[in-house]
């Protein structure tokens, strides 16, 4: 590896996906008798998206990977090989791996073709297990170990039947290629604020997430979400209004728009990254599909905040800056409206059969 | 066989045990009765049997027994040596092929080939389903969702599209099959089958349904090959058997030019007309593998008993019929006689005989010269045409 | 006492890279395709031009049939169409197709693409199997 001093890192190239599949709130607030349209209202969600019956995270990660490659070889398939060679680490994060043994980086890395030559792992830390990815790939881009790397974040969230949870648990995955060259939005920084706060958990073999209600907004959402965007502010310098978008963790739609305003962040920053009202939470992906979606829309020179959370709890924030990239990038690949917008309704009961709630042995 | 005209091999003896579901017989038991049925008829003592050849499409997979030469030979008394042939669903006719090679070739005399399955052992038909397609290619069509049924259905839309076949004229042959077999002592269904029963029964895969298709079914069917100069003392009148041709095409359907056609089939028919010097208009008539209705009018296409694209319009027209102008399947095919895979194509022989012999009661044909039968493997993979005259 | 081809752990790691990416081979002598690979080139009986090839994820839709009685194993999935369809190299793929929420819109030659999915998995316990399938492009 040269130790040619690196400029910049960024995003080379990112990609999207999300399920065709939706079921509305309405229709799982008639399964339990519950107000539908109070539901959606509390929630600010309508619909939520839901895995194919044969789509799980792994095949929601290489999806989104594709995607991401569609992008960072710029419209040029020869190079394709040369990038995948030089992609030398794929994490995956995720609360719903497939495998409780066996990674699923390693077939995102063998179906996109980056495999032998590589690192991988899984990763878990609830919903910001996509950023903690994030976090890895940058690292080792920097100390140029890897000339690229792949972080994925992505869910088929489980709700327990009946449960709060059970109206906004999504399904998505959001890919990002890190590197030094032909960067779509530059990093400028990133922070992370950590505390042992036990606000959502699945222990070994458990079917469905716990949760400890209104515990999980003010002590674990907000303080880590508001402290670790504070936190990279200071870090860089920077203020709120110097930002033109921001992205937060979406477990519903009410959260972030709160977290927004406690940081006078006006609504129209925050909006374009609202998937949760269509698609639900996406836990993992759910921050990094709304930052997918701020990049679809972003004028170059535009500055964009991340910050995810995952319960347990942490929060990770970044700061990127778009270049003139974006505007010969983004259309490479499909962008995240193209999914949200092709949908297809399910009833609640082949919503259970879709989410392995009928037993068949 | 080097020599149309010379070289010929005699069916003496043939017998065959009801085909359907057997369940007080294994498979060794209902080989015994067919083999030794054949052989008392034929009036050969076992101890003359210079080999016995076993034709067997399944049973590894539906009762978890291979070995079968050496078990089936055993258990029926027969102490030569026994080979046991796989060739899907033309096991029997390829069995009854490779004796031919023996004979011909002066290494043997007498020679039993019996066809046996049971396919009643297992439990769910998903697994019955699931033993049939390990004929396909495993990999590349049953790990993706393919079954039997959903390959043939592609070759029926296939038919459909190029020729305009209709649903009504493919459960035609269903329909014409039962009413054959209902003049058919031995068959395993004896049914009137109505058309309207036939396209409102349970679809399979789109456009088949389940009355198109064969039942699990347990049976075997066994039939004495001798020289015909080693013949003449058993039987003065035999029926020989002309010229039998084993044919291929790609094992998966997508590896296939196209769909519309059994080239396999058509490869083999063609291999045998030229040789015999006849052509299809001399054939009197067939047996031919009807695993779906849509395989009868690919078959007849294939050996060119009608034109291409006809075989819908034909069997619907009642050509094929008993009394039409080449009756088909007069035994009810698989479809009506019974499908027990690696005996239907001995079966099939074994009604050539009934026909040529008289033996074939109310369904008897006369003026009859040539007898044609036709087996196939898998969804054609593998084709065995047959010719037999007196 | 059925072997299923599909659990096979080993057969099924064999097939990993044609089943993830479409990784066949292509003989630079004849020029032809091969998916899955072959060791030797069938037409020229021998490795000796066969260099790895990646086939595109687009091709076009010839026969599909709807399958209601399905495979074992694909029984939690029925009833699902099931098709034949031709890449845009040449090379045809037997696979599923879906999203066909009305089959009067497919037609023979139309565009589809290949997406990313599970094939099958074994129970609770056992493995998971992934590869292409198809959606029809309108």
């Amino acid at each position: 590896m040269s130790s040619k001093e690196i400029k910049d890192i960024g995003i080379v190239g990112y990609g999207v996906y999300i399920p065709k599949y939706r079921i509305s709130v309405d229709e799982i607030a008639k399964m339990w008798h519950d107000n539908g349209p109070m539901m959606a209202k509390t929630l600010n969600v309508t619909e939520k998206s839901v895995p194919d019956l044969d789509e799980d995270t792994i095949t929601i990660s290489v999806m989104a990977a594709r995607n991401a490659l569609a992008r960072a070889d710029r419209g040029d398939n020869t190079k394709n090989n040369e990038l995948l060679s030089k992609l030398g680490a794929i994490y995956v994060g995720s609360e719903s791996h497939p495998y409780a043994v066996k990674p699923s980086a390693v077939t995102v890395g063998e179906a996109i073709g980056a495999t032998p030559v590589m690192t991988a792992a899984d990763i878990e830390f609830a919903c910001k297990a996509g950023t903690a990815g994030l976090q890895n790939v940058i690292g080792l881009v920097k100390s140029q170990e890897i000339e690229y790397g792949l972080a994925i974040g992505t869910d088929c969230a489980q709700g327990r039947p009946g449960d709060q949870l059970e109206y906004t648990a999504g399904a998505g995955g959001a890919a990002f290629i890190m590197g030094t060259e032909n960067i779509i939005a530059k990093l400028e920084g990133m922070y992370s604020f950590t505390t042992d706060t036990p606000d959502f958990w699945r222990r070994e073999h458990a079917r469905y997430p716990s949760h400890a209600g209104r515990f999980t907004g003010q002590p674990s959402y907000f303080r880590h979400t508001l402290s670790a965007t504070k936190g990279l502010l200071e870090k860089l310098d920077l203020s709120i209004d110097d930002f033109d978008r921001v992205s937060f963790h979406q477990p519903n739609g009410r959260f972030p728009i709160a977290a927004a305003k406690r940081l006078s962040i006006p609504y129209e920053k925050l909006e374009d990254s609202l998937c949760v009202t269509k698609i639900g939470n996406t836990y993992s992906a759910a921050s990094m599909v709304g930052f997918a979606r701020q990049l679809d829309m972003a004028e170059p020179g535009e500055r964009i905040l991340i910050c995810s959370y995952g319960s347990g709890a942490g929060s990770d924030a970044f700061s990127f800056v778009v270049t003139e990239e974006i505007i010969s990038r983004r259309n490479l690949a499909p962008v995240t409206d193209d999914y949200i917008e092709d949908k297809a309704m399910l009833s609640y009961a082949h919503y259970a059969k879709h989410r392995g709630k009928i037993m068949m042995s | 066989m080097a020599n149309p005209i010379l070289d010929k091999v005699a069916i003496v003896g043939y017998e065959m045990t009801d085909f359907g579901d057997l369940y007080e017989m294994g498979i060794a038991d209902m080989s015994n009765m067919a083999i030794n049925g054949a052989l008392r008829k034929a009036g050969v003592d076992s101890n003359e049997v210079d080999a016995l050849y076993v034709g067997n499409a399944g049973s590894g997979q539906f009762l978890g027994q291979e070995h079968l030469g050496c078990l089936i030979a055993s258990e029926s008394g027969i102490y030569t040596n026994a080979t046991s042939i796989e060739a899907s669903g033309a096991s029997g006719t390829a069995a009854m092929r490779i004796v031919t090679h023996g004979i011909l070739s002066g290494y043997m005399e007498r020679v039993v080939v019996v066809g046996v399955e049971k396919m009643t052992s297992l439990n769910k038909s998903a697994d019955t389903q699931e033993a049939l397609a390990t004929s396909l290619d495993t990999i590349w069509e049953s790990s993706m969702g393919a079954t039997l049924p959903g390959n043939f259905a592609l070759m029926a839309k296939a038919h459909m599209r190029e020729y305009g076949t209709t649903r009504e004229q493919m459960a035609q042959v269903a329909v014409k099959n039962h009413d054959h077999a209902r003049l058919n002592p031995r068959a395993q269904f004896s049914n009137k089958l109505r058309i309207e029963s036939v396209l409102n029964s349970k679809v399979l895969a789109d456009p088949i349904n389940i009355f198109e298709g064969c039942a699990a079914s347990d049976g075997a069917a066994a039939i004495v090959m001798m020289a015909p100069d080693v013949a003449e003392s058993y039987d003065s009148e035999p029926v020989f058997l002309r010229q039998s041709h084993q044919t291929h095409d790609y094992l998966s359907l997508q590896q296939r030019p196209n769909l519309h056609e059994l080239r396999s089939v058509r490869k083999g028919a063609e291999m045998g007309y030229k040789k015999l010097n006849i052509t299809a208009k001399d054939i009197s008539f067939a047996e031919v593998h009807d695993v779906y209705t849509i395989a009868e009018i690919l078959a007849i296409e294939a050996l060119g008993l009608v034109a291409p694209g006809e075989g819908g319009k034909a069997t619907e027209e009642g050509k094929t019929s008993l009394n039409g102008e080449i009756p088909v399947n007069t035994s009810g095919g698989l479809k009506a006689r019974g499908y027990p895979i690696g005996a239907s194509g001995v079966a099939q022989v074994i009604e050539i005989m009934d026909q040529f012999k008289g033996n074939a009661g109310e369904r008897q044909l006369k003026d009859i010269e040539w007898g044609l039968a036709q087996s196939l493997g898998g969804a054609g993979g593998t084709s065995v045409v047959s010719f037999f005259s007196r | 006492m059925i072997i299923m081809t599909r659990k096979l752990v080993a057969e099924n790691w064999r097939l990993e890279k044609a089943r993830y990416a479409l990784v066949g081979n292509f003989c630079k002598k004849c020029l032809g395709y091969h998916f899955p690979k072959k060791q030797l080139c069938l037409r020229c009986k021998t490795s000796e031009h066969l260099e790895e090839y990646k086939f595109k994820h687009e091709g076009k839709l010839l026969e599909w049939t709807k399958i209601y009685d399905p495979a074992k194993g694909f029984d939690f999935a029925g009833p699902y169409y099931y098709c034949i369809v031709e890449l845009e190299e040449g090379i045809k793929i037997t696979t599923q197709l879906k999203y066909v929420t009305d089959e009067g819109r497919l037609k023979y030659g139309m565009k589809v693409k290949l997406v990313f999915r599970r094939l099958f998995s074994h129970g609770n316990e056992g493995l998971n199997t992934y590869g292409f399938k198809a959606v029809p492009v309108y």
